[in-house]
C-alpha cells in the first residue's frame, strides 16, 4: 500500500480506486502482524527437524510435510474429526432445523427457550467440558447411577473409557454445546421468509407440509451454506472438550484423538514425563498442513454450496 | 407478525391442539437438557469431596460456601478478575472497531481487492495458535510488550477481526449505497460518514460480534499461558487452571471455580440476549 | 461513548503496564517455575523459610500444571524469556537444554557432598553438573489400605499369582482391587517399569542399556502379559479416569489397592485425613522378584541469562542443606541428603523396605531409554484393551533403545 497525500474534495483518480482501503488498513495491519508475519516463520520452523529444546536445528525442507502423508495418527485423528464433522452437521440441520421450526411458530415462552437453547453456545469448551465429566465420568457421573435407578441399567456404560462409546460421548457433549448455533441460523432465515410467498402457495392449495418443503425451506439454503462451513471449522478445530473430557492421548487408546489433541501432543508433549518425545518442528507442519487442507474444503464447500443456493 | 393459527386453516381444533402439546413438550426437554447438566454442576459447586459419592444428585448436606471464598482468594481473582475484565474490554472494543471498518471498506464487491481481503481476514478463522505462538511470543518480546496486558491485548484485538469482519462485512453490504451516497453531497468525510451513518445503522451487528469475540477472549487459556507469564499481567483462566492443579482432587472447589468463570458471561448474555441474537442472524445468514 | 470508553480503557491498560515496573528496590527476585501445583503451599513454606534466612533475595514461585508447564517453557526458552530457576527432567532435557546454552554450567559451584550417591551420579553428566535434585526423589510402588485388607483377612500381594487371586477375593466381594488412573498412560506405564523391573533388576537394566538384554526377550515379553492380565482388576472406567480423579478415588477408598510414589501420600492424607496405608513393592511378574522404581524429582538449573546467577546458586546451597531437606521429607516426598531422616514417617520407612528388594531407576532419566516411558505411555492402553499383543508392545519398546554401545 503507498502512502499518499490525504484525499481531497473531489476526489483525485487515486482515491476513487482505492480510497476505500483506508479504513481497511489498520486492521490489516493488525492481521499481518498477529496472522501472517508468524504464519511465515511457522511455516520456515515446519521445515526443519527442531524438537522444541536445544539448539540442534536443521534444514531439512519438506521433509516433514512428506512424513505426515504416511503418518497413520494424522489420518487416524482427521477421521476422527470427519466422524465428528459429519454427525454434527446431520444433528444441525435435522434437529437444529426442527427446533427453530417449532420455535418459529411462536410458542409461549418462545423467548425463553430461546435464551436457554443457544446457552450453551457462549459456555466456554472447557467449562462444557467440565458439566459433562460430571454427567459421564466413570467415578463421579450422574448418568449411569440414573439410568440404574429406573429401569435402564442396560444402557449405563462406561461412556468414555470404552473405545466404542468415547467418541460417541464427544460427539454428544459438541452436540449440546453447538446446536445452539443451527437454531437460531435457521430460526433467523425463517423469521425472514417472506410471508406472501407462504400465501401464495397455500391459495393455490398447499398443505401446511408441502408449503415448508416447497417454499420455506430453499429460502434457507443461504443459512445451510453458512452453518456446513462453521460447523465444518468448528469440528475440524476441536481441542478443548476432547483434552478435558479424555485427556491429551485422546483416551481410550486414541478412540478419541483428533488432530487438535494430536498436533498439542506433538508439539508440547503430555505431561512431564515424556517431553524427550516432542517433535515441535513436526507439530507445527501438521497445524499447517491442516489449516491449508480445512482451506482448501472450506473454498469448495462453500463454491458448491454457493452453486446450489444458485439453482434453487 | 404471524399468528400461529393463521397458516393452518385446514387443521382440525385436535390436531392443533395435538400439535401444541408436542411443539411444549419437545421445547421443554430441549430446554431441559440445556439446563439440568448446568443445575448438578452449580450443586456440585456446593459439595464436599465425600459427597460426591455419598450423596451424588442431592442437594448437599451443608453448603461448603468455603468452595467459593477458596476459588477466589488462591485462584489470585483478585488480581486476574480485573485483568481480564481490561484485556477483555479493550480487545472487544478494538476489534469490534477494526472489523467494523474494514466491514465498510470492503462491503461493494466491485471495488478493488474487496473481495481478496474479505477472503484474507476470514481465512484467519482456520490459522491454528498452536502454530503461531511461538513466533508470536517472539515478536510480542521484541515490540517490549511481554509482562504487560497489551502482550494480549494486541493478539486478541487481531484474532477477533475474521469473525468480526464475517458477520460486519454482508451488514454493511446490505446498508443502502444512497444513505453514504447523500451524506457525502451534504459535505460530510468518509469518517463522519462512517462514524454518523454507518456504526449506528449497523448496532445489532456490533453487539453480536462483542459478544461472540468477548467470549473466547474471556475464556482464552493457551495464549495467556504463553504469553502472560508474570502473575501480574496475568488473565482469569490461567488462574483457575492453575488453581484446578492445585486442588484438581477437590471436584468442588473446581466446579466452584468454572462456574466463577463462567458467570460474568452468562450475564452479559442475558443482558444482552435481544439485540445479540437479532444482530447475530442478520451478518451470519447472509454471509 | 463509545470512543471515550475505548480511551479510558486503554489509559487504565497502559497505566498497569508500566506500574508495575518501577519499584526501586535492593531486594533480589527469583522467578522459579515447577510443576506441581498440588505442591503449592507446602513449598511455600519451605521458601518462606529461605527468605527469612535471605532477606534480600525473594522468590517468586510459579505452579505450572505438568500438561502445561513443558509448553510453556519450551517457548519461553526459545524466546529468552525463561524465570532464573526452573526445573527439568534429570537426563537427557537437561542436556540438550545445556547444550543449547538454556542452562548455567553448576559444576564445582555447589557442595554436593551431602547428596546421596545414586543422586549425584543422576545429575552428573559426563563430569558437568547442571542441575540439583532440591524438591527430593521419588520411589513408586504399590500402595494398599491396610484397614480393607484386614477386614477382609488378605495380605498384600508380592506375586502375579498373589496379585490374580487378591483380585479375585475382592471382586468376588464387590471391591476393586485396584485404582489406576489410565486415561494418560502414566500409571499403568509406571506399572509396566516395575513389572519389567521385577525380571531384569538393576544388573539387567545395564545390560539393557547397554543392548546386551532385550525388551522382546521371552522373560521380559512377561512383564508386559502380566499387566495385560491384571488389565481386569482395574476399577471401571479406569481408562479414562486422569490421574488426579484416580487419586481422589484412592484416597476415599474407592479401590483396595493403587500403585503410587512416595511424594502421592501427602496428597491423599489431604483428600481424606483417615486415610490408612501401607506400601509394598509391586508383585513380580513371572520369574521376578517384587520390585520399585526410583527417580528424582525435576532438578532446578539456573537460567544462563539470569542476572541473578549468585543468589540463585545461593538458594539451590540453601535447598541442599538440611533445613530445607527435612522440610522437603516432612511434606514432600523422599530427600536425597544423606544426612537427613523422616521425623516421623512409616510411610517413607515402607518405602525404604520396599526398595530393599529390588529398585531401578526410571527410564526416561537416562540417554539409552530416554523415550522408551513416551513409547510405553503412548501404547499401555491398547496392551490393557487386549488390543496389542504383550510381544508387539514390547518390540516397540525396543525399538527406542539406543544401546550406549552402538
Amino acid at each position: 500500500m503507498i502512502k499518499r497525500d490525504r484525499q481531497s474534495r473531489p476526489p483525485s483518480e487515486f482515491s476513487r480506486r482505492y480510497g476505500h482501503l483506508w479504513f481497511v488498513v489498520p486492521g490489516l495491519v493488525f492481521f499481518l502482524g498477529v496472522f501472517l508475519l508468524p504464519l511465515a516463520l511457522a511455516f520456515g520452523i515446519s521445515m526443519t527437524n527442531w524438537s522444541g529444546l536445544g539448539n540442534n536445528v536443521q534444514f531439512i525442507g519438506l521433509a516433514n510435510y512428506a512424513e505426515i502423508l504416511t503418518h497413520g495418527p494424522f489420518y487416524r485423528a482427521a477421521f476422527h474429526n470427519a466422524v465428528i464433522f459429519v454427525v454434527i452437521l446431520i444433528f444441525q440441520h435435522t434437529i437444529g432445523l426442527y427446533t427453530a421450526v417449532l420455535l418459529n411458530e411462536k410458542p409461549r415462552f418462545m423467548q425463553f427457550y430461546r435464551t436457554v437453547l443457544f446457552l450453551p453456545v457462549i459456555m466456554s469448551l472447557v467449562a462444557t467440558g467440565f458439566v459433562w465429566t460430571l454427567m459421564l465420568s466413570p467415578n463421579i457421573g450422574l448418568i449411569n447411577p440414573v439410568l440404574k435407578s429406573t429401569g435402564l441399567g442396560f444402557l449405563a456404560v462406561q461412556w468414555l473409557s470404552q473405545p466404542g462409546t468415547a467418541l460417541i460421548a464427544v460427539i454428544v457433549v459438541t452436540a449440546w454445546n453447538s446446536l445452539g448455533w443451527a437454531i437460531i441460523i435457521y430460526l433467523a432465515s425463517l423469521q425472514a421468509v417472506p410471508e406472501e410467498l407462504k400465501q401464495a402457495a397455500e391459495m393455490d392449495g398447499a398443505n401446511s407440509r408441502q408449503v415448508f418443503w416447497r417454499v420455506v425451506f430453499p429460502q434457507l439454503s443461504p443459512a445451510f451454506t453458512a452453518l456446513t462451513v462453521l460447523t465444518f471449522i468448528g469440528t475440524f478445530r476441536t481441542f478443548d472438550v476432547v483434552y478435558v473430557l479424555t485427556g491429551p492421548l485422546g483416551a481410550p487408546n486414541y478412540a478419541t484423538d483428533v488432530l487438535g489433541t494430536l498436533i498439542y501432543r506433538t508439539a508440547f508433549g503430555t505431561s512431564s514425563f515424556s517431553s524427550g518425545d516432542i517433535r515441535f518442528a513436526f507439530g507445527i507442519a501438521m497445524a499447517l498442513l491442516m489449516m491449508l487442507a480445512m482451506a482448501a474444503i472450506c473454498w469448495m464447500l462453500i463454491r458448491q454450496l454457493r452453486r446450489r443456493e444458485i439453482e434453487t | 407478525m404471524i399468528t400461529p393459527a393463521h397458516g393452518r386453516r385446514r387443521q382440525t381444533r385436535l390436531d392443533r391442539d395435538l400439535a401444541t402439546a408436542w411443539r411444549t413438550a419437545y421445547l421443554c426437554c430441549a430446554s431441559a437438557i440445556v439446563l439440568v447438566p448446568l443445575f448438578f454442576m452449580i450443586l456440585a459447586s456446593f459439595k464436599t469431596v465425600p459427597e460426591f459419592f455419598m450423596n451424588p444428585y442431592g442437594v448437599p448436606k451443608s453448603w461448603a460456601f468455603t468452595n467459593y471464598t477458596k476459588a477466589w482468594t488462591d485462584a489470585n481473582l483478585s488480581i486476574t478478575l480485573p485483568n481480564t475484565i481490561i484485556v477483555t474490554t479493550v480487545s472487544v472494543v478494538l476489534s469490534t472497531i477494526l472489523s467494523a471498518m474494514i466491514a465498510y471498506g470492503l462491503r461493494r464487491k466491485d471495488r478493488r481487492f474487496s473481495t481478496g481481503l474479505y477472503s484474507l481476514f476470514v481465512a484467519g478463522l482456520l490459522v491454528p495458535v498452536h502454530a503461531i505462538i511461538l513466533p508470536l511470543f517472539v515478536m510480542l518480546k521484541a515490540l517490549g510488550l511481554l509482562g504487560s496486558l497489551l502482550a494480549l491485548i494486541l493478539p486478541y484485538s487481531a484474532m477477533g477481526l475474521p469473525l468480526g469482519v464475517l458477520v460486519l462485512t454482508p451488514m454493511a453490504a446490505a446498508l443502502p449505497e444512497e444513505l453514504v451516497q447523500s451524506a457525502r453531497m451534504d459535505g460530510a468525510s468518509e469518517w463522519q460518514i462512517f462514524r454518523r451513518v454507518i456504526l449506528p445503522l449497523m448496532k445489532p451487528g456490533l453487539v453480536s460480534v462483542a459478544i461472540l469475540n468477548g467470549v473466547w477472549m474471556w475464556n482464552e487459556f493457551f495464549i495467556p499461558l504463553i504469553v502472560a507469564f508474570k502473575p501480574e499481567a496475568q488473565t482469569m483462566p490461567v488462574g483457575i487452571v492453575a488453581f484446578i492443579g492445585t486442588y484438581s482432587t477437590e471436584w468442588g472447589l473446581v466446579f466452584a471455580s468454572v462456574v466463577i468463570s463462567t458467570l460474568p458471561v452468562i450475564v452479559a448474555y442475558l443482558v444482552m440476549t435481544r439485540q445479540f441474537q437479532t444482530g447475530l442472524t442478520a451478518g451470519a445468514v447472509k454471509g | 461513548m463509545k470512543t471515550r470508553l475505548t480511551v479510558q480503557a486503554l489509559a487504565t491498560a497502559t497505566a498497569c503496564a508500566f506500574s508495575t515496573a518501577a519499584i526501586a528496590d535492593d531486594k533480589v527476585t527469583l522467578s522459579m517455575w515447577h510443576q506441581h501445583p498440588e505442591w503449592k503451599d507446602r513449598a511455600e513454606a519451605i521458601l518462606e523459610k529461605f527468605e527469612a534466612a535471605h532477606p534480600h533475595i525473594d522468590i517468586e514461585l510459579e505452579e505450572i500444571a505438568g500438561t502445561n508447564y513443558t509448553a510453556r517453557l519450551n517457548t519461553a526458552l526459545a524466546a529468552g524469556e525463561a524465570p532464573d530457576l526452573f526445573g527439568l527432567p534429570a537426563g537427557p532435557e537437561t542436556v540438550a537444554a545445556a547444550e543449547a546454552g538454556y542452562l548455567t554450567d553448576l559444576t564445582g559451584k555447589l557442595d554436593l557432598s551431602s547428596l546421596v550417591p545414586s543422586a549425584a551420579s543422576a545429575v552428573d553428566n559426563d563430569g558437568k553438573v547442571f542441575g540439583v535434585p532440591i524438591l527430593g526423589s521419588y520411589t513408586v510402588g504399590l500402595y494398599y489400605h491396610r484397614d480393607i485388607m484386614e477386614e477382609q483377612g488378605l495380605t498384600p500381594p508380592t506375586t502375579r499369582e498373589e496379585l490374580l487371586s487378591v483380585c479375585e477375593t475382592l471382586k468376588e466381594r464387590g471391591i476393586n482391587p485396584l485404582v489406576v488412573p489410565a486415561s494418560d498412560g502414566i500409571v499403568p506405564s509406571f506399572m509396566y517399569m516395575m513389572s519389567a523391573a521385577s525380571i531384569m533388576g538393576a544388573d539387567g537394566f545395564d545390560e539393557l542399556r547397554a543392548g546386551t538384554r532385550k525388551f522382546t526377550d521371552p522373560d521380559m515379553v512377561k512383564a508386559a502379559a502380566f499387566i495385560q492380565e491384571i488389565a481386569p482388576c482395574l476399577q471401571p472406567g479406569a481408562l479414562s479416569t486422569a490421574y488426579v480423579e484416580g487419586k481422589a478415588l484412592a484416597a476415599m477408598k474407592q479401590g483396595a489397592m493403587m500403585p503410587g510414589g512416595s511424594a502421592d501420600f501427602a496428597g491423599y492424607q489431604e483428600i481424606n485425613p483417615e486415610v490408612d496405608l501401607g506400601v509394598v513393592p509391586f508383585p513380580a511378574a513371572e520369574g521376578g522378584t517384587p520390585a520399585t522404581v526410583t527417580g528424582l524429582e525435576y532438578i532446578f538449573t539456573i537460567n544462563s541469562q539470569s542476572e541473578h546467577k549468585d543468589e540463585a546458586l545461593t538458594f539451590l546451597q540453601w535447598m541442599l542443606g538440611e533445613v530445607a531437606q527435612q522440610m522437603v521429607v516432612d511434606t514432600i516426598t523422599m530427600t536425597t541428603n544423606k544426612d537427613v531422616v523422616p521425623t516421623d514417617s512409616r510411610i517413607l520407612e515402607e518405602f525404604g523396605t520396599a526398595r530393599a528388594s529390588n529398585d531401578v531407576r526410571v527410564f526416561y532419566e537416562l540417554p539409552e531409554v530416554g523415550s522408551v516411558f513416551g513409547a510405553a505411555q503412548n501404547n499401555i492402553a491398547a496392551l490393557l484393551l487386549g488390543d496389542m499383543t504383550p510381544e508387539a508392545f514390547s518390540e516397540l519398546l525396543q525399538a527406542e533403545v539406543k544401546p550406549s554401545g552402538s
